[in-house]
């Protein structure tokens, strides 16, 4: 059963549906969150306040064929939400983290890739995009979604989502560069 | 195709949403500039990089309950009925437990009994008597212990007071310290956030000025 019957069901009153919906939604949902803030606190708490809000707004969705790019604006919305009412304590800047990854000196790059703590640079570069940046970059790289899907998410257009990525892409090797993360890594194909 | 153009066209390539005589075009036109074949490169490995992020799972199950199928026992749920039944279970528990122990009450001579187990014996009493002598003995006793009592009260009242006083002083010294400290830290707080946000605005400028430039050429592609 595809999501747009799904969402007709939970249209019509049943929670059985909703329940499919959510058992099918929530590891993805929970990993955009996740990708967002890194932390995992955070990321519950995103991913039951936008299925809380699909239960309530479902019955203004006009097109349940939609549902896949609604569902992730809510999400999106939700995140920068939480980002405005934290004071965007929860986006480091660059500086921060190339001041912090400098400071330590266990974390050099071959120490990194050694104690597979390479994910977790990668997740913290992440952090040091501009929101708009990032959420392209999550949407595209680990939602492996179509730019025009990630534009209709957004209602932005196509283009100035490609330029998003385009310049996520750049932002991030110039800030793994600043880690010393070696060239091999960066230019492996 | 400009150098441009071309750039507008890297995330096309990059992720494989292009139609293939425009990627044979865009593939021979990179064998003549190696500095933008470089640049995609250099794209195509840090995006390599990125899978790198371990994948999350979340903890816990999400289900959303169904208000209407659990709307029948809403009543075990209300206060006065949790009360009812705790009282209830509370006195079955002191007969089971009076009846287990062969607990008997009664009245026997100068006053009442309570006996547990074997039933068979009769309670024993003692009879004891004072005279009058003995009454005021007790009396003052009794005065005596009073006074004691009391003056004890009064002085443990007195460094009670002196006590809590003591406390109060404190409370508040430690309440005005951590205000200031309190007060300092928002400071600094504050010019650090201001900091951070001049910071996002150039970047937010730089990142206008990119999509203007990307804009333009990506009309330029098409127009032409």
């Amino acid at each position: 059963m595809d999501d747009s019957t799904l969402v007709k069901k939970v249209q019509q009153g049943d929670m059985t549906a909703f329940n499919l919906l959510i058992e099918r939604w929530h590891s993805k949902i929970h990993r955009f969150a996740y990708r967002f803030f890194a932390d995992d606190d955070e990321a519950n708490e995103i991913t039951q306040k936008t299925f809380i809000k699909v239960y309530q707004k479902v019955n203004h969705l006009n097109e349940p064929g939609n549902f896949s790019p609604w569902i992730y604006r809510v999400a999106n919305n939700l995140c920068l939400d939480e980002l405005k009412r934290a004071g965007r304590r929860k986006s480091s800047p660059l500086e921060a983290w190339v001041e912090q990854a400098s400071e330590s000196d266990h974390n050099s790059p071959a120490e990194v890739l050694e104690t597979k703590e390479l994910g977790e640079w990668i997740q913290k570069a992440l952090l040091t995009l501009p929101d708009e940046q990032r959420v392209v970059v999550i949407l595209k790289e680990y939602e492996g979604l179509k730019f025009r899907e990630i534009a209709d998410i957004l209602e932005e257009p196509v283009n100035t989502v490609k330029s998003r990525m385009y310049y996520g892409l750049k932002a991030l090797r110039r800030v793994l560069k600043q880690w010393n993360i070696q060239n091999e890594y960066l230019n492996h194909d | 195709m400009t150098e441009q153009e071309a750039k507008s066209l890297f995330m096309d390539y990059l992720y494989d949403e292009m139609e293939s005589k425009e990627k044979q075009e865009f593939e021979q036109f990179l064998k003549q500039h190696p500095a933008l074949a470089e640049e995609l490169k250099e794209l195509s490995g840090t995006r390599s990089l990125l899978q790198h992020v371990p994948l999350k799972t979340p903890s816990h199950k999400l289900v959303m309950m169904n208000p209407e199928a659990t709307a029948g026992k809403q009543w075990i749920y209300h206060p006065y009925t949790r009360a009812a039944l705790a009282v209830a279970a509370t006195f079955l528990m002191v007969v089971l437990s009076f009846s287990l122990i062969d607990v008997q009450f009664g009245q026997a001579g100068q006053g009442f009994f309570v006996t547990f187990g074997n039933q068979n014996q009769t309670p024993v009493t003692t009879e004891q008597g004072i005279n009058e002598e003995e009454v005021y003995e007790l009396i003052e006793q009794i005065r005596a212990e009073n006074a004691l009592l009391l003056a004890s009260v009064i002085e443990q009242s007195e460094e009670q007071q002196q006590l809590q006083l003591e406390q109060t002083i404190e409370t508040l010294t430690d309440y005005y310290d951590k205000r200031r400290q309190q007060d300092l830290l928002l400071i600094t707080e504050g010019l650090a956030q201001l900091e951070e946000e001049t910071y996002y605005r150039f970047l937010q400028t730089d990142e206008a000025l990119g999509d203007l430039i990307y804009a333009l050429s990506y009309q330029q592609t098409q127009s032409e």
